[in-house]
C-alpha cells in the first residue's frame, strides 16, 4: 500500500576500512572521469571540485561496497547525480565558510573559450538539476534510460519525461533555428 | 533516432568536457573516515560554529537585562524517552533484512515491506513476493510479479501483474483466510510496457479495485464486484490522474495535467473513487518521496520530497501531519540515527514502526516506536 519512488531500498551499515591502495589507485584512475562529469553537472570549477570530492569521499566510506560493485564507476555515477541534485534543491540550505581567497571566476562568463561559442551548452546550465542530469547522463556518458534510472533511482518513465521536458526547454531557449525540420 | 538538437547536445557535451583543464587529485583520506581530508570539515566546522553563535545567541538573550532567574525551558519533546511503548511491535517489521510477525522471526532475508493489518507483503533476496500473517505459512505470488505488487490498506487483498507467460496478466489474491486467487482480469492484451517502461500496479482498496498504471494506460478493475468483469478506462472517466497508493484516508492521485510527474515533483491529493472510475479530491497533500496514512486515516506521515532518493540510504526526520491538514509534527530518529527508507509503518493511530541505525552503530540497527501525539521515538529492545 506504500508509493515510494524509486525501488526499495535496503541501508546497509556494514562499515570497514577500506583497502587503502585500491581505493587509491581506483581514486586516482577516476578522477578526471569524475571531474568532468561534476564540470558538466555544475558548469564551473569551483562547484565542479567539491562535487567531485565529496564524491570521491563518499565513495571512500563506502569503499567495502564500492569495491565489491559490478561496476564502481555506475557506484559513483550514483553518488555523484545525488550529490549534485540534492546540493542544487532550492531548500536546501548550505553551510558555508568565509575565507580569503577570492572565488574563482566562472568560465561560463568573461574569456571566450569554445564553451562561449556553443549554442546549446549555455542553456544547458539553465536547466533544473534533475533535467541537466539526464541530459549529462544520456547525452555525455551515453547511459541507456534505464540506467539513467538506475542511477537517479527512479522509474524509466520517469527518465522519459524529465528528458522530453529537458530538450523542450533547450529547443525552445534556442529557438526554430537550431533544430529547422525535427519533430518536437 | 537522435534529432538534431540530441546530436548536437552529445558533441557539444563532448567538447565542453574535452577542454576541461582537470585539476590533480586532492589529498586522498588516508585514516579512518571521520579523519578524512580537511575539505569534508569546513561544513562540519561551519555547522560547530554556527551552533555555538547560537548558543551564545540564546545564552544572552536569555538573561533579560538583569540578574533575576529565569525560568526553566520548556522540555524539550525528545528529552525523555519514557512515555512511548517499548512493547513489542504488534505490527509486521523489517531491521536489516529481518522480518518479524506476529512477535516470531520469518526465515529468509526481506524487504520492500508493505503492511496491512497483521499482513505483510515482502520481496525475498532471490527476488520473489511473498505475503504472510502471525501463525500462518508465508504464500509466495504466483507467476513471475512485475515490479511491485499491491497490498490493500487492510490487507485484505494483493494484486501485481504477472508476465510468466510472456504476457501481461493482471490478478491477484485475497488474503483472508486461505488465500484465494481473483483469476485473470478481463483485459485483452495488456501490454506488459509502454514505451519501455513496465506498467504497474499501485493500488488495491480494501473494496478490491485494482490500478493499473502505464505510460498511457490507466484501468480500474473492480476485481470484487458483481461478475468481476468490469473494467473502467481511467484515462476517459479521469483524464490525467494518476494513482499513487490506496491509503485508509483514500487513493493517493496526483495530477499530470501539465506532464508526467511524480509525488516529489507535484503535490498530490486525497480522493474517492466512485465505481464508474471519477476520482473526485478530497483534500490536498503535501509533496513527498515515501508517504503512509495511519490505521484510521487520521495521520500521515512522508519523507519530503527528494530527501530519500538517489544514494540516500535513510532520513534522520519524518514529517507527520493530520491527513485533514495542521501543524505538522517532526519525528527525529533517535540516538542522531536515520530511519531506513521506506521502512515506516503505522501501529495504530498514534504510533508508527520503524527502522533505524542510531549513529555510529555498525551492527544493522533496531526498531523503534515514534508516537506522534508526543512527538517522540524509542529504540525498541531487540526482538
Amino acid at each position: 500500500m506504500g508509493y515510494e519512488r524509486g525501488a526499495p531500498m535496503a541501508f546497509s551499515t556494514t562499515k570497514q576500512a577500506p583497502a587503502a591502495p585500491a581505493y587509491d589507485e581506483y581514486a586516482a584512475s577516476a578522477w578526471p572521469w569524475l571531474y568532468r562529469c561534476a564540470y558538466l553537472l555544475s558548469g564551473n570549477h569551483a562547484d565542479a571540485e567539491d562535487l567531485a570530492q565529496q564524491t570521491l569521499l563518499q565513495a571512500y566510506r563506502s569503499w567495502s561496497k564500492v569495491s565489491r560493485a559490478d561496476e564502481p564507476r555506475a557506484y559513483l555515477r550514483r553518488m555523484l547525480t545525488n550529490l549534485y541534485i540534492s546540493q542544487r534543491r532550492p531548500q536546501a540550505r548550505r553551510l558555508e565558510l568565509l575565507t580569503d581567497a577570492p572565488p574563482e571566476p566562472r568560465t561560463a562568463s568573461g574569456d571566450a573559450g569554445p564553451e562561449d561559442r556553443m549554442v546549446l551548452w549555455p542553456h544547458v546550465a539553465s536547466l533544473p538539476p534533475r533535467q541537466r542530469a539526464v541530459i549529462v547522463l544520456r547525452y555525455y556518458e551515453q547511459l541507456s534510460e534505464r540506467e539513467i534510472a538506475d542511477a537517479l533511482d527512479c522509474s524509466t518513465g520517469n527518465v522519459k519525461s524529465t528528458a522530453h521536458r529537458a530538450l523542450q526547454a533547450l529547443r525552445a531557449a534556442v529557438g526554430p533555428e537550431a533544430h529547422d525540420g525535427e519533430e518536437v | 533516432m537522435a534529432t538534431e538538437i540530441e546530436e548536437m547536445l552529445a558533441r557539444e557535451l563532448h567538447e565542453v568536457a574535452g577542454g576541461v583543464r582537470v585539476p590533480p587529485l586532492p589529498a586522498l583520506p588516508t585514516e579512518a573516515p571521520k579523519a578524512a581530508a580537511s575539505w569534508v570539515v569546513r561544513p562540519l566546522l561551519a555547522a560547530a560554529v554556527v551552533a555555538l553563535v547560537i548558543g551564545l545567541v540564546a545564552v544572552i538573550a536569555g538573561r533579560g537585562g538583569d540578574d533575576r532567574p529565569q525560568p526553566a525551558p520548556s522540555p524539550s519533546p525528545t528529552v525523555t524517552e519514557t512515555d512511548v511503548s517499548t512493547a513489542a511491535p504488534t505490527v509486521p517489521y523489517v531491521v536489516d533484512g529481518r522480518l518479524y510477525s506476529g512477535g516470531e522471526q520469518v526465515p529468509g532475508e526481506w524487504w520492500g515491506l508493505q503492511t496491512g493489518g497483521e499482513v505483510w507483503l515482502a520481496v525475498q533476496s532471490d527476488g520473489s513476493w511473498w505475503w504472510g500473517r502471525p501463525g500462518a505459512e508465508p504464500r509466495r505470488l504466483e507467476g513471475e510479479v512485475q515490479q511491485s505488487p499491491a497490498l490493500s490498506p487492510d490487507g485484505g487483498y494483493v494484486a501485481w501483474i504477472d508476465v510468466s507467460s510472456g504476457k501481461a496478466v493482471l490478478t491477484g489474491a485475497d488474503t483472508q483466510p486461505a488465500g484465494e486467487g481473483f483469476g485473470d482480469a478481463p483485459i485483452e492484451d495488456l501490454p506488459t510496457s509502454e514505451d519501455g517502461v513496465g506498467l504497474t500496479v499501485p493500488a488495491v482498496t480494501d473494496e478490491g479495485d485494482v490500478f493499473v498504471t502505464g505510460m498511457r494506460t490507466r484501468l480500474m478493475w473492480r476485481a470484487q464486484f458483481e461478475d468481476q468483469r468490469t473494467v473502467v478506462d481511467l484515462t476517459q472517466t479521469a483524464p490525467a490522474q494518476r494513482v499513487l497508493q490506496a491509503t485508509v484516508a483514500g487513493l493517493v492521485v496526483v495530477d499530470e495535467s501539465d506532464g508526467p510527474t511524480d509525488s516529489a515533483e507535484t503535490a498530490p491529493y486525497l480522493a474517492t473513487v466512485s465505481g464508474e472510475g471519477r476520482i473526485d479530491e478530497v483534500s490536498p497533500l503535501p509533496t513527498f518521496d515515501s508517504l503512509e496514512v495511519s490505521t484510521a486515516g487520521t495521520w500521515l506521515v512522508r519523507s519530503a520530497g527528494g530527501t530519500t532518493v538517489g544514494d540516500v540510504m535513510g532520513t534522520a526526520t519524518l514529517q507527520a501531519q493530520p491527513t485533514v491538514g495542521g501543524d505538522e509534527v517532526v519525528l527525529r530518529a533517535p540516538q542522531g540515527g536515520a530511519f531506513g527508507n521506506s521502512s515506516w509503518h503505522w501501529e495504530d493511530d498514534d504510533n508508527l514502526i520503524a527502522w533505524v541505525t542510531p549513529a555510529g552503530r555498525d551492527d544493522g540497527g533496531q526498531a523503534t516506536r515514534c508516537n506522534v501525539s508526543l512527538g517522540k521515538c524509542v529504540l525498541l529492545p531487540d526482538a
